[in-house]
């Protein structure tokens, strides 16, 4: 899977379940300011990067996305 | 793999294994544990606080379910020796309550955890009377802090 297409998943999966804005998806927003992504969300997250690319994350993977652009990279890295 | 040599029906355990104290006290008994998956018991008492005309309410019910994930959470540390976490419910979805118990029927509730994450877990509930299964439901509980 290259990266736009992990990009295009990521982005339509905010939009549709998380109700995220598409303006406000530049890859320098950040998940939890710019996206208002609360604790709660991020399980979700968790749920819909397994349903959409087969990776479970843990809390672990977390400790250093910020931006979103961070996020794209860690699925990225995951499926390599 | 039930990972529980027998049931946990001993109050002073229970006790230890939840943060809630009376009169909000909704689980009597750990039935099953493993890494994924719990299963509590409750006996409604005509004394429940959640007890309304002889029945077993819908808020007793969610908060029935609650306990059974603190249970789970509770005895990962109680298994540590070390004191159960305080947590909230943080979220909840896709309720579905068919049938309220009556006093004195016996409560059966399996959560199957499905993902953990950042003191966030999200689990799938079932919550039977004699087999038949009177609620389902979605819920997010969080540990304080």
């Amino acid at each position: 899977m290259n990266k736009e297409v992990i990009i295009e998943k990521i982005n339509d999966f905010l939009i549709d379940e998380f109700e995220v804005e598409a303006e406000d998806l530049s890859p320098e927003a950040n998940l939890k300011e710019a996206l208002e992504l609360d604790s709660l969300d991020f399980v979700d997250l968790v749920v819909a990067v397994e349903a959409n690319f087969g990776v479970k994350l843990v809390g672990e993977d977390f400790i250093n996305i910020l931006t979103l652009q961070d996020f794209y990279d860690l699925i990225e890295n995951k499926l390599s | 793999m039930n990972l529980l040599k027998e049931p946990i029906t001993d109050q002073n355990i229970i006790l230890k294994l939840i943060p809630q104290r009376a009169p909000i006290i909704m689980v009597d008994a750990l039935l099953y544990f493993d890494d994924s998956k719990v299963i509590s018991g409750l006996t409604v008492t005509s004394d429940n606080m959640f007890v309304q005309n002889g029945f077993f309410t819908e808020p007793g019910l969610i908060e029935h379910m609650a306990q059974t994930v603190a249970l789970y959470t509770g005895y990962h540390f109680y298994i540590k020796n070390t004191p159960a976490p305080e947590g909230y419910i943080g979220a909840i979805k896709g309720v579905t309550i068919e049938k309220l118990p009556k006093v004195n029927m016996q409560l059966e509730t399996e959560v199957e955890i499905l993902h953990e994450i950042m003191g966030v877990t999200l689990v799938k509930g079932t919550t039977k009377l004699n087999g038949e299964v009177i609620v389902t439901a979605q819920m997010k509980t969080v540990l304080k802090n």
